[in-house]
Parts: C-alpha cells; sequence; structure tokens
C-alpha cells in the first residue's frame, strides 16, 4: 500500500494574523486515486490546497512528494514537480487565445536564431491537449468567447501541460450545469487511467459518489476523518462535516407574534439568482442559508439596490418596486452590513465620528452645513450604545479590531434610523466576545420592531438566532424552515 | 482551418479605417491643396513624430499604467542634445547622450512602479515634473541653437530617401522592431499577460518586475526620439518643445483600441490612431479651423471611439453571459 501514495501531507499547519486555519493535518494520496476533500464553508479546504500548489507557505509539518520531503518554494517549482491546481476562481487572461493561456509564462521559443515564440508549436501542443480532452475548438480561439465549462477545460489542459502527476481542483464544479459535470468527470475517470491523482474539493456531496475514491473531511481547520468512499454514506458525511455541539451564546426569545410585513420579494431573478420569493415581517430575524456562490449575497445586494435585478418585484414597506437603488433604499431606511467590512463596509481612511454619521447627513444636518457638535454628540451616542472599544471618536477606523468595526457598520445604519437591516456574514472574522455582543445587538434591533434579514455560513449561528431560516441554492429557494423545524442536518441536505 | 472571424477588436479597427479613409476623401474635397503629394508628405511625417512617442506608450498602457512624463522627456532629450552640440560635441554623442537622458528617466518610472510598487500616475507625474524641471535648469530657459550641420540634416525637409522623410523611415524601422517584440517575443507575451491580470500572471509564475521595467524604459526611449525628431525639425532645442505631447501620445493610444485598463488593443491599432489624429489636425488646418477648436473636436473623437468601446464590451458580456445560463 505504502509504496504507491505519490503525496503525503503530514502535521502540517497554518494561521493567518494569529488564527489558526490549519492544524495538524496529515493526509496521504495514492496513484491514480480521486481523493475528494470535503467540509464546510471555512473548514480549510482551500487554504491547504493553496499550502501543497505553493500558492502560500506552511508554518509546520512536513510535505512528501513520491516518497520525498520537498519544500515548497513557489507556485512554479510545484508545477515543475508535477503537482498543479485549478482554482476555484479561473486565472485565465480573456483577451487572450486558448494555446496563450495553456502556455502563460513558459511559452516555447524557437530554438534557432532570434527568440522568438514558437506559435505554431504551442498551437499544435495545444490542439494536442484539447484532444484528449475531447474539446473541439481550435486553439487559436479567444478565451472570451468560450462558454464556462470550456473555460474549465483550458485551465485543466493548462495544468496537464505541465505533465502533472497530481492534479488538485478547487470545486470545479460549482459554476457547471449537469451536462458539464458529467463531461468534466469523464475527464477525471480518463485522467485516471493515464496514473494522475486527483484532489477534489467540492462540497457537493451527491456528486461525490460517482467519482470518489477516498474521501476526507475537514472541519474548523482540523481532519475529522479519512474513509473509504464504498464506506461513506452521505448521512455519515455530513455528521463528520457539521460535528460540533450547539453552545447557547444567543439568548433569543423567539418572537411569538410578527409584525407587519416590511420586505417582501416576488419571483425575483438575476443572472445569478433565479424566481426567489421571501417574507420578512417586523420583530423577525430571518436567515439565510446556503453554500458559498448559491447567489445569496447577490440576491441581498439586490434587494438593497447595489445590484440590478432582472425581473420580479421588491415590495418595500408595503410598496412595491421594480428598479432600485441604494440611495432609494438607504431613504425608505434600509440598510446593509455587507460581508466585505473593509471595502464597502466602512471607509477605513475615514474615523469613527464621520463613518457614523455618513448616512444621515441630510437627517442630522437640515440645512446642508455640517455641524460637529451635532456629529460629535451622535457619534458619542452610538459609541456607547453599541459598546465600541475606542478611546476617541477620532480614531481612524482602520485602527478598530474586526468586531468593532463591524459595530461602525451596524451603528451607521441605526443613526439612520433604518427598520430593516440586511447583514451579510454578521460575524465573519469576528472574535467569540465581539459575535456575542453583535448578536444582541440584533437581538435588541427586533425588539424594538426592528426586522432584520440575514445570511450566514455558520449553521449554528442560524439556528440560534432566526425565526424563519430560507435556504438557497444554485440561485434558488430550495426550502424554509421555522425556527422549531430547522437543523443542522436538514439545512445542509437542502443545500447541497 | 483558415477561417477567422472578424473579432470584435478586429471590426474596431476596421471603423478606425472607415473612418480615415472617409475623412481623407472629405478633405480632398473640400481643402483646396490638401490632397498633393507634399501634404501628406507632411502629414506622414507629422505622424511620425506622434507614433514613436505612442509606441512607447502603447506598452505601458497595455500593462495598464500610463506615463505622464513623455512629453517633458521629449524636451529634456532635445535639450541636453542640443546644449551638447552647440558646445561642439559629435553629433553621435550628442544623440547618445540624449537618449540616455530618456532612459534614465524611463528606468527611474520602471523601478518606482515596478520595484517600489508606488503608484503609477502619481510617479509619472513627478518625474514629469523632474524632466521639465532638469530641461529648464540646463539650458536657463533659452532656446539654444545648435550651429551642426550634421543635426540639421536630420530634421530638414530636404533629407529624403527612398521618397519619404529619413523622420518616417526612423519611425517605421522602430515600429517594425516593437511590433516583433510585442507579437513575437516573451516580454511582449508577458507585457499582454500582466496587463490582463496580473494575478493571473503571477499564478502561472512570471515575474513582473523585469517586464515593467523594460516597459517603462522602452517609454523613455520612444520618447527621446520623439523629441530627437522635433528638435531636428525645428533646428532648435526649447525646454516647451514636449509640453503636452504625453497628452496627444495618450490619445492616439486610446483611439487606437487598447484601453486603460490594460491587456488589450496593440501598436496595430495605434499607428491607426496616430494617421487618424495627425489627418484631423492636418485637416482642420486647411479648413482654417483654429487650433483651439481643433482641441474640442479631437477630445469629441476620443469621446465617441471610448463610447463605442464601451458599448462593443458590453454586448459581448451580455452574449458571454447568456451563453453561461443558455
Amino acid at each position: 500500500m505504502h509504496d504507491d501514495v505519490i503525496l503525503e501531507i503530514r502535521n502540517v499547519s497554518k494561521s493567518f494574523s494569529g488564527v489558526q486555519v490549519l492544524s495538524g493535518i496529515n493526509m496521504r494520496v495514492r496513484k491514480g486515486e480521486v481523493h475528494v476533500v470535503v467540509g464546510e464553508n471555512g473548514a480549510g479546504k482551500s487554504t491547504l490546497m493553496k499550502i501543497i500548489s505553493g500558492v502560500y507557505q506552511k508554518d509546520g509539518g512536513e510535505l512528501l512528494f513520491e516518497g520525498k520531503p520537498i519544500e515548497v518554494k513557489s507556485i512554479r517549482q510545484m508545477q515543475e514537480m508535477g503537482i498543479s491546481i485549478i482554482h476555484q476562481e479561473f486565472n485565465l487572461l480573456p483577451n487572450r487565445t486558448i494555446a496563450q493561456n495553456i502556455f502563460l509564462g513558459r511559452e516555447p521559443v524557437k530554438k534557432r536564431g532570434i527568440p522568438v515564440i514558437d506559435i505554431e508549436e504551442m498551437n499544435a501542443k495545444s490542439r494536442e491537449l484539447l484532444g484528449f480532452l475531447g474539446l473541439n475548438v481550435d486553439p487559436r480561439t479567444r478565451v472570451s468567447s468560450l462558454g464556462i465549462a470550456q473555460q474549465q477545460m483550458i485551465e485543466v489542459a493548462k495544468a496537464l501541460s505541465f505533465k502533472s502527476k497530481v492534479l488538485i481542483m478547487d470545486e470545479p464544479t460549482a459554476t457547471l450545469t449537469r451536462n458539464e459535470i458529467s463531461k468534466l468527470f469523464e475527464i477525471i475517470r480518463k485522467l485516471k487511467n493515464e496514473g494522475v491523482s486527483i484532489i477534489y474539493i467540492s462540497h457537493r456531496l451527491e456528486e461525490l459518489k460517482e467519482i470518489a475514491d477516498t474521501i476526507s473531511v475537514l472541519r474548523d481547520g482540523a481532519l475529522v476523518g479519512t474513509l473509504d468512499a464504498k464506506e461513506a454514506t452521505t448521512d455519515k458525511i455530513i455528521k463528520m462535516m457539521v460535528g460540533r455541539e450547539i453552545t447557547n451564546q444567543y439568548h433569543r426569545e423567539f418572537c411569538t407574534e410578527v409584525g407587519e410585513e416590511v420586505l417582501r420579494i416576488d419571483n425575483l431573478s438575476s443572472y445569478r439568482f433565479k424566481n426567489v420569493s421571501l417574507k420578512v415581517h417586523r420583530g423577525e430575524i430571518v436567515g439565510i442559508s446556503g453554500l458559498v456562490g448559491a447567489g445569496r449575497t447577490e440576491l441581498i445586494k439586490a434587494i438593497f439596490g447595489f445590484d440590478r435585478f432582472e425581473s420580479g418585484e421588491v415590495v418595500l414597506f408595503g410598496k412595491k418596486y421594480r428598479r432600485l437603488n441604494t440611495s432609494m433604499t438607504t431613504r425608505l431606511k434600509v440598510g446593509l452590513v455587507p460581508e466585505d467590512r473593509k471595502d464597502e463596509g466602512v471607509i477605513v481612511e475615514m474615523p469613527i465620528r464621520e463613518n457614523i454619521v455618513h448616512a444621515s447627513l441630510s437627517q442630522l444636518f437640515k440645512n446642508g452645513i455640517l455641524n460637529k457638535k451635532t456629529e460629535t454628540e451622535t457619534a458619542n451616542k452610538y459609541v456607547k450604545e453599541l459598546g465600541i472599544v475606542t478611546n476617541s471618536i477620532d480614531k481612524h477606523v482602520m485602527y478598530l479590531s474586526g468586531g468593532n468595526q463591524q459595530k461602525v457598520v451596524v451603528a451607521k445604519w441605526l443613526c439612520a434610523q433604518c427598520d430593516l437591516i440586511l447583514f451579510d456574514e454578521p460575524t465573519r472574522g469576528i472574535d467569540v466576545g465581539a459575535r456575542e455582543e453583535i448578536y444582541e445587538i440584533m437581538n435588541a434591533l427586533v425588539k424594538q420592531g426592528k426586522a432584520v434579514l440575514m445570511i450566514s455560513s455558520d449553521m449554528p449561528e442560524l439556528l440560534g438566532l432566526c425565526d424563519r431560516i430560507y435556504v438557497m441554492k444554485d440561485g434558488r429557494i430550495t426550502q424554509e424552515f421555522s425556527h422549531s423545524e430547522a437543523t443542522q442536518e436538514k439545512l445542509l441536505a437542502c443545500s447541497i | 482551418m483558415k477561417q477567422k472571424k472578424l473579432n470584435f477588436q478586429n471590426r474596431e479597427k476596421l471603423g478606425l479605417v472607415i473612418g480615415i479613409v472617409v475623412l481623407f476623401i472629405i478633405m480632398s474635397i473640400l481643402a483646396e491643396g490638401f490632397f498633393s503629394w507634399y501634404n501628406i508628405h507632411n502629414l506622414l511625417r507629422d505622424s511620425s513624430i506622434l507614433l514613436v512617442v505612442a509606441t512607447g506608450m502603447t506598452l505601458v498602457i497595455l500593462l495598464g499604467k500610463i506615463d505622464m512624463s513623455a512629453g517633458s522627456v521629449m524636451s529634456l532629450t532635445a535639450i541636453v542634445t542640443t546644449i551638447l552640440l552647440a558646445n561642439g560635441a559629435h553629433v553621435v554623442v550628442a544623440l547618445l547622450a540624449g537618449l540616455a537622458s530618456g532612459a534614465l528617466i524611463g528606468l527611474l518610472n520602471g523601478y518606482l512602479v515596478g520595484i517600489q510598487k508606488l503608484d503609477h500616475f502619481v510617479t509619472t507625474f513627478a518625474t514629469m515634473s523632474l524632466a521639465k524641471g532638469l530641461a529648464l535648469v540646463i539650458c536657463d530657459g533659452d532656446i539654444i541653437n545648435t550651429g551642426n550641420n550634421d543635426f540639421k540634416a536630420i530634421g530638414a525637409s530636404t533629407s529624403v530617401f527612398l521618397g519619404l522623410h529619413v523622420h518616417i523611415w526612423i519611425v517605421a524601422a522602430i515600429f517594425a522592431v516593437m511590433l516583433f517584440v510585442l507579437t513575437k517575443t516573451k516580454f511582449g507575451y508577458r507585457v499582454y499577460s500582466i496587463g490582463g491580470s496580473e494575478q493571473a500572471a503571477m499564478l502561472a509564475g512570471i515575474s513582473t518586475r523585469g517586464t515593467y521595467i523594460l516597459s517603462f524604459l522602452i517609454s523613455g526611449l520612444t520618447a527621446s526620439v520623439g523629441g530627437i525628431l522635433l528638435a531636428s525639425k525645428a533646428n532648435n532645442g526649447n525646454a516647451t518643445i514636449g509640453d503636452g505631447f504625453e497628452f496627444s501620445a495618450i490619445a492616439t493610444v486610446i483611439i487606437g483600441g487598447t484601453p486603460f485598463d490594460g491587456g488589450r488593443g496593440g501598436l496595430v491599432g495605434t499607428l491607426i490612431g496616430a494617421i487618424l489624429i495627425s489627418l484631423l489636425k492636418n485637416g482642420l488646418r486647411f479648413l482654417n479651423i483654429t487650433p483651439s477648436l481643433q482641441y474640442v473636436i479631437i477630445g469629441l473623437v476620443i469621446l465617441v471611439v471610448i463610447i463605442t468601446d464601451v458599448i462593443i464590451n458590453e454586448r459581448r458580456k451580455l452574449e458571454e453571459l447568456r451563453r453561461v445560463e443558455q
């Protein structure tokens, strides 16, 4: 058994700015197998793969390739050794041809005379690779004129052109249709027969059965276990993925009597989500569960008027809208606490004071002239109310911790007197103490008769906080649960 | 296999060429004296100076950057070259020194942007002032007459070889070399890759530093050549000779279909852009339209080209989205 192990991961760990994202991972990949790695969002799958492929450096542990310990220094070194990765986001140049993309950075050069790029050879070799993958396109075609599935194949071709022995695919099917997926699987089988090992990351359990030989489950940066695919059942995998006990840090009194409806959307569609309908009432916290890429963020941004939607309508506070923009929604007293806090939530270069008031300038300063005294009083009020830890309201937001930054974002919307606040991953990257405070704030909001719609990938959080939970998958709502019906297993089962 | 569809970019270029032809015909009919070899030759000569500066600028813009210092580098080169000639230096020495001054500014830009990762706009804005200031200090604000016949011979209108002015030949040679470099060598490929997506390039193991430095160096050198040509045409050195020229060069590149975010377009478009701008300026002069109004018209042309580009891109994106949904 041992001699056909091609890649061994021994005790690998990694932390980012003090947060441990991987701890003591051990894994063995055999020659010519499809080794599937599953885990919830944030379990550390992608980080592990980036370490293997040379994008990140590990903090501790060892990697053994073909029995010999290796020191990973660069992506190029790993590629030449025979380990390539296909990242979740494609890294193709849309304005260049297929051949130019496949040979990016290592174009063949004519041996004689001036070092001219040998375009004929590049095209010929690319044609060969495309032929092997069963792709009938001219290698001189621009990548931008290809569909997503074909672009995926170009990434595969690129990886193969290194004569890879280990090919890592990070959620390759996330953007593919059924048909395209089965084509990809055909190719994976073909590669397997050629002796290529494939590390396949996914959180779509249904598709694993078709291709997996071995399944490793990660949770919270640690390996929970490795199973033979034959003995793995979906239930077993889900249990391993979820694992932990729900501790009660939420202190939520669920609402017994809902207030009036503040938000209703009917058959809302855009290119990232389809026919979504949902409702939110005063006094309610409503959650949206689902996997990364299910279209949740896009949906919430469309409700906020940040992204356009193509059809359907949004009813806010009883009025119908077919088109929204952010200045309309903020005037209607809707606020968004976005996932990307640093770029979209706060203005890091501005002090707390200005961050808090800048969404409500016309409310605070009716005559259009700023008044520092009002500004200071208002900001102080919210800093105290939300317990933002700082020695001065003139401190720039970039110097605050994640939790305090998040409170500033919330303060901004409270200051604007919002009645509906949309939260996108409200506690991501926030330490436990501050998390609880955020939960308290949300609790207090709905007690005052306001409404909250939140997205979270943290299922215990949704279960602990929400009166109702919608589950989204591939841009559609698959199920709605009341607080009493919902369990982690049910949520996960509807989202994969 | 030879069937090649006219893709969006080629269609855009075709539009420009048609524009040039139409404009040429209109001018020939409306403006007396426009349609003569003398004038067309002049037009080509004007466009050659613009083209050479825009050639280096194309590389920088393909990388998604910009070189604001090009005009000042022209002035600096003109001053360095002419002051050496005025002090009796050999013409070859003077020309090399002029080119070296442009190379230095180019290297400085490349170092600051490529290695120190400073903002390209601010950096080249600073070196723009630096180069112009140096030129003014060196010449003390005076116009420098060289009194050198060899130098005068480069720019004299009688310096014609095989029917075309020497300037045109020089620029044609530089352009041909750069076209070759950009389309056939690794360096050229890297320029496109980094401009298309620096992340993708880096994940493919490409080191970006060398490409940035070389591109800015080339931009400095081509600006220097432009400065030398302009000075030889005037047969004197003047610290304001290249003032504002960077804007014309940038306009040329943009009109030629290389957008500010880089990664697509190229030198063929720049050639078309240079001819279009020179044709406009030349023709408008013939129609007795004042230089002030010429600015307005060129501004409008740039807007039209950019708007078309946006529309075409939007359509392309929609088409891609539809393909994804299918």
